[in-house]
């Protein structure tokens, strides 16, 4: 093993980014993205068969680039890691079989990872020349995206990872990007919610708060919904189309952003209270967020509870997380998966590794 | 030597000599687990043929059900970068065409491969080519079983020991390669919302 600790690559392809990502222990040497959202946006969603016709025309030449920027060599890696799940199956099987090939030509070990427990490894990672950031566990994650809200409560990245909650419908950003497409905002709905908000007043309409009700709450603590703020949001442009009166855009993008951020937020810090554990980690694309990076300050600091953001790059779907992970379980020592494995795409975030 | 993969229905690895003879090749049938098979496979072929020096990797481009498809070439791509080697692509179809002419079928044939939602994907052979490897008429077509050209059809799973061969003779003669886009036939499906349902009810 190298000095400074395994040298590791890591793909991700679960979603409609296609990362490659080189680390030596939690040093990020490369986190190359290439995102196919572009040509998503005319459809105002993902669509997995676009993913996957993209993730095929970029693996190669986002490996390239991730081995060109890193400055290493194939045969100097110790280990090769890959996202098996969770997200779509057919963009997942193209990150796998590229990393499978990887790995056994170039005869390294592979490990087939958990993309939610990737997010989470984040944090631990660093940039060159930067401090290395001190690893806070137990801490309870909030992983918000286009494709996953999740809450986790995680005592040991390697062995003890645990679900607390997640969406039992839409993922946030998908609520965001359904959002924007009723208000007529292009996509993807989070930045063009954000900026229609700007002007907006956040208490204008009261969107509901999905399963935050006293009897949801017994069933669903820690579970979020947001068709149910989706549906609101409708209702409100129909019947105020219907009266024959102009619509408020920036009142209801910056109430519907309100009504997101206030769940997110009072159900993370929830679980802190509920478990004890006084440290808050965001990870996932919505985290590019202002406003629930803003509300999650203000409202952590006052409960007492320590927050902690990864820069941007690493809080979207990257391939460097993906090798973080792999960097610690080559540390842990953790047996690799081997070359037989599949994908899942409902991986629970219990098994951080495939065998 | 030649690395050869195709995942455009079975999956399938073979390692071929630069003369067109097999040296280790495994096929799995199994048409829903590509990106399980593809590891132990590859693995397996390499050992098989003891780790030879690969110069080449060819690839089967499809058409072929999109999902298995890409697996096979992700792999090859990458495998490719790894060994330092040339891509090869070759369109699947080839290596059931040329396995058809070494029964004695006659030209012109078309092979016939499921394409899924009751469609067939369909290429028509009608000779051969420099290398003397299977000449195609015109490119594969996607469509109905009704609208399938009138002649005899060959139906069989592609062997990537074949399309190696394909490969490594049409390099030898200097036959340019396939373009190395997926045959994928169809446009991504998609359905756009253009109306907004009511919810007012
Ligand atoms: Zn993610």
């Amino acid at each position: 093993m190298s000095a400074g600790g395994p040298l590791v690559l890591g793909i991700e392809s679960s979603c409609d980014e296609t990362g490659v990502g080189i680390v030596r222990g939690r040093e990020v040497l490369a986190n190359v993205i290439a995102s196919s959202v572009d040509e998503q946006a005319r459809y105002g969603g993902v669509v997995p068969e676009i993913a996957a016709r993209a993730h095929l025309e970029a693996m190669r030449p986002t490996l390239e680039r991730a081995l060109e920027t890193a400055g290493v060599r194939i045969a100097d890696l110790d280990a090769v890691a890959v996202t098996a799940g969770p997200g779509l199956a057919g963009a997942l099987m193209v990150g796998v079989g590229a990393a499978k090939a990887l790995a056994v030509t170039a005869r390294k070990p592979l490990y087939g990872v958990n993309h939610l427990v990737g997010h989470v490894t984040a944090d631990q990672l660093h940039a060159t020349g930067a401090e290395p950031v001190p690893v806070e566990l137990p801490t309870v994650a909030l992983l918000v995206s286009g494709g996953h809200t999740s809450l986790l409560l995680v005592r040991d990245l390697v062995e003890d990872v645990e679900l607390l909650g997640e969406t039992l419908d839409d993922a946030a950003g998908e609520a965001f990007d359904k959002t924007a497409r009723l208000l007529g905002l292009p996509y993807p709905g989070g930045p063009s919610i954000d900026r229609a908000a700007q002007d907006g007043d956040p208490t204008a309409i009261r969107f509901p708060r999905g399963l935050t009700a006293p009897k949801d709450r017994e069933r669903h603590r820690f579970d979020f919904s947001f068709s149910g703020l989706k549906t609101a949001v409708a209702r409100h442009v129909e019947r105020t189309e219907a009266d024959g009166g102009a619509l408020a855009v920036a009142d209801v993008a910056a109430s519907f952003r309100e009504a997101v951020v206030d769940v997110l937020v009072t159900k993370a810090l929830d679980a802190c209270a509920a478990t004890g554990v006084p440290r808050l980690l965001l990870g996932g694309g919505v985290v590019a967020n202002r406003r629930l990076r803003d509300v999650a300050t203000t409202r952590a600091e006052a409960a007492g509870v320590r927050l902690r953001i990864p820069p941007f790059d690493l809080c979207t779907d990257n391939g460097a997380m993906i090798a973080g992970l792999g960097a610690r379980l080559v540390e842990a020592g953790a047996t690799p998966s081997g070359a037989g494995f599949g994908v899942d795409s409902t991986l629970p975030v219990g098994q951080v590794l495939l065998s | 030597m030649l690395l050869a993969i195709d995942t455009s229905g079975a999956t399938s690895v073979a390692v071929v000599d630069d003369d067109g003879a097999l040296v280790a090749s495994l096929l799995d049938e199994d048409v829903r687990a590509h990106a399980e098979h593809i590891g132990p496979l590859l693995e397996t072929v390499l050992e098989r043929a003891g780790r030879p020096h690969v110069d080449a990797v060819a690839y089967g481009v499809g058409p072929g059900p999109f999902t298995g498809l890409r697996v096979g070439m992700a792999a090859a791509r990458t495998a490719a970068l790894v060994l330092g080697a040339i891509e090869l692509p070759v369109l699947s179809h080839d290596a059931v065409a040329l396995e058809a002419l070494r029964r004695g079928m006659r030209p012109a044939f078309a092979v016939v491969a499921d394409a899924k939602r009751r469609e067939r994907f369909a290429t028509v052979y009608r000779g051969l080519d420099a290398a003397g490897m299977p000449a195609r008429d015109g490119e594969p077509a996607v469509g109905p079983e009704t609208d399938l050209p009138r002649v005899p059809h060959v139906i069989g799973a592609v062997d990537a020991g074949l399309l190696g061969v394909v490969a490594a003779l049409r390099r030898a003669h200097g036959v340019p390669p396939e373009a190395p886009d997926a045959r994928y036939l169809r446009s991504p499906d998609v359905t756009i919302a253009t109306v907004r349902k009511s919810v007012l009810g």
